[in-house]
């Protein structure tokens, strides 16, 4: 099977296809090209994250910051408000 | 896991502490109703033992992943197989948000 066939299957078609197809020069960027070539599939919000890196480098770090940083409350105990909150807004996510 | 499902199904009799209860009901003020919060509410979480830091540490996630959820539906980047979400939870585990150098073996 082809890593073409394999993403076809997997995945439905995003909504911006010129933000699934951008082949940019980024960490993402080179994530996707590589799990493409392996025929591995991969979370598609990393083509979010690939498509403007100087926007969204910043935002992985926030993440990294607010979910693992420093904090009186567990990590485990922090994914569970994200699940919480996602679950209240109806997103899989 | 038993824990997780029973919080996201429903806190109030979920088993965890009542100070968790009391969090947990704070964050689902603040996701659907954040133009509602009033003093009391803190006031309230401040009364179970819970800091300004937990309080603002708890907000903070609440807030980020409202940011998330919207991204990612208004993308269409919403359904994921099984198999990626578990690979994404170890990679998570693995090595935090902040993905490792892309030299680095995935």
């Amino acid at each position: 099977m082809r890593s073409s066939d394999r993403e076809i299957i997997i995945m439905d078609p995003m909504f911006l296809k010129d933000v699934e197809a951008h082949q940019g020069v980024g960490h993402y960027s080179s994530l996707i090209q590589r799990c493409r070539e392996t025929g591995r599939p991969f979370p598609r919000i990393w083509h979010l994250f690939a498509f403007k890196p100087q926007v969204t480098d910043p935002l992985s770090a926030l993440t990294e910051g607010i979910m693992r940083g420093p904090s009186p409350l567990p990590a485990g105990m922090r994914e569970l408000i994200a699940a919480f909150t996602s679950r209240g807004n109806h997103c899989l996510f | 896991m038993k824990k997780v499902e029973a919080v996201l199904e429903n806190h109030h009799t979920a088993p965890i502490s009542e100070a968790e209860k009391a969090l947990f009901t704070y964050i689902e003020k603040v996701n659907l109703a954040p133009a509602r919060i009033r003093q009391e509410d803190v006031d309230a979480l401040k009364a179970v033992g819970w800091s300004d830091e937990a309080i603002y540490d708890a907000v903070n996630v609440c807030a980020l992943f409202n940011f998330y959820n919207r991204w990612i539906d208004a993308n269409g980047v919403g359904h994921h197989s099984a198999e990626i979400y578990a690979r994404n939870g170890v990679r998570l585990a693995q090595s935090g948000y902040v993905d490792a150098p892309a030299a680095k073996p995935g």
